[in-house]
């Protein structure tokens, strides 16, 4: 019993690792959190990086 | 208005799936290093690297959706550097390799490389001429200002649109706004008066080009009829509606009359409006300068200084405000020595 308990509390942690990999994965890939990681993540998935430069006024 | 188009055009979002992007606020925290690393001008520019930063292509101005996502497009396709694009165009001319090589030098305001290597696409494709020949007036507009160009090469290019079969009458009206542009910055107003006559024949009747023929219309009646009544009445006219409480617009409307040196009374009324609506200390600044030059050359050199020393209070940063109130002071201190 308890043992299949650990058996799923640790199915459960992995399953929950692997969705914020994943989560984290379509973060970045959505919206990178710096230039550098920008272009990191260009390069990893042999993608052009496409920058906009831009001011507010 | 980018940001707005990422959020609502499919097409855009679409072509960004194929590219990682990435938004540099080019006055905040790391954006400023990168801005500054790209050599950026003016904004929006538009730059895709490779993953080592490297630059492939690049475009300033937002075109609009179909043709950002064209920019992007073709940025994917061919993803060599612009270095690399340099030698295989000298190798073998092509119009894709033509305009990339034309917008990243435009990016550079490097205006005449710009026009040479979009003359070299027109030439290559001589179906997009149209198009072209646009982005070729465009980059010695902006080029014209550093002195990248003389207004005899201008009118060249400008004189290719007013002969061309092809050219509607918008291409002409846009044509000579653009030459009327120039030649007033190059301090020969008059080089422009065969290019408005041609646009205003050739656009004659047409409603949908009344907001921009307008303009022509009132040089016609300055430069050709001398008529400065109809001028006037003609810049009125153009001018939108409840301009009298914008005041942008009046201290345009006063401008212009100072330039041309009509209707100053009136001109100096609406620019005190204007310093009054006003609703920051930079703008009241302006509007002051505006109203200085109209008393000046009315002669009441008093006033100028006044109105000037109110908009150096007001602006007491801006170095030009200073050198206005030297101006105007020397010009009293001659009169009153005189």
């Amino acid at each position: 019993m308890q043992n299949k308990s650990l058996r799923s509390r640790l199915a459960m942690l992995t399953l929950l690792a692997a969705m914020l990999l994943a989560f984290a994965a379509t973060a970045m890939a959505s919206e990178p959190a710096s230039f550098k990681e920008a272009l990191t993540l260009a390069k990893a998935e042999n993608k052009m990086l496409v920058i906009d430069f831009y001011t507010d006024w | 208005m980018f940001a707005r188009a990422v959020d609502n055009s499919q097409i855009i979002k679409d072509s960004l799936k194929d590219v990682v992007f990435w938004n540099n606020n080019c006055e905040v925290g790391e954006g400023i290093e990168v801005a500054k690393k790209y050599n950026v001008r003016g904004y929006p520019t538009f730059i895709m690297v490779n993953g080592d930063g490297k630059v492939s292509s690049s475009w300033i101005g937002y075109p609009g959706p179909t043709k950002w996502a064209s920019f992007v497009k073709a940025g994917n396709q061919d993803r060599r550097t612009l270095a690399q694009k340099k030698v295989a165009f000298e190798e073998k001319a092509t119009k894709e390799l033509a305009c990339s090589l034309a917008n990243a030098a435009s990016v550079e305001y490097n205006f005449a490389e710009a026009v040479k290597y979009f003359r070299s696409a027109r030439q290559l494709n001589p179906d997009g001429a149209r198009e072209y020949t646009s982005e070729i007036l465009t980059n010695m507009y902006y080029g014209s200002r550093g002195g990248a160009f003389t207004l005899d090469q201008v009118k060249e290019e400008a004189d290719y649109v007013m002969n061309s079969k092809q050219a509607t009458a918008e291409d002409k009206v846009e044509v000579a706004l653009m030459l009327r542009g120039m030649a007033a910055q190059m301090g020969d107003l008059e080089a422009a008066i065969p290019y408005i006559s041609e646009a205003l024949k050739a656009s004659e009747g047409q409603d949908e080009l009344a907001d921009s023929r307008i303009d022509l219309e009132i040089d016609y009646a300055l430069l050709v009829d001398k008529d400065t009544k109809k001028a006037l009445k003609l810049k009125r006219k153009s001018m939108d509606e409840g301009w009298q409480d914008d005041p942008g617009a009046l201290n345009n409307f006063a401008w212009w009359c100072f330039e041309n040196k009509i209707n100053l009374e009136e001109a100096k009324t609406l620019a005190l409006r204007g310093v009054e609506l006003a609703p920051d200390v930079a703008q009241k600044a302006n509007i002051l300068d505006t109203a200085a030059e109209i008393c000046n050359a009315m002669d009441n050199c008093q006033e100028a200084v006044e109105l000037m020393r109110q908009a150096v209070d007001y602006s007491p940063d801006r170095k030009y405000f200073q050198t206005q109130l030297a101006k105007f002071e020397d010009i009293l201190k001659e009169r009153n020595d005189g």
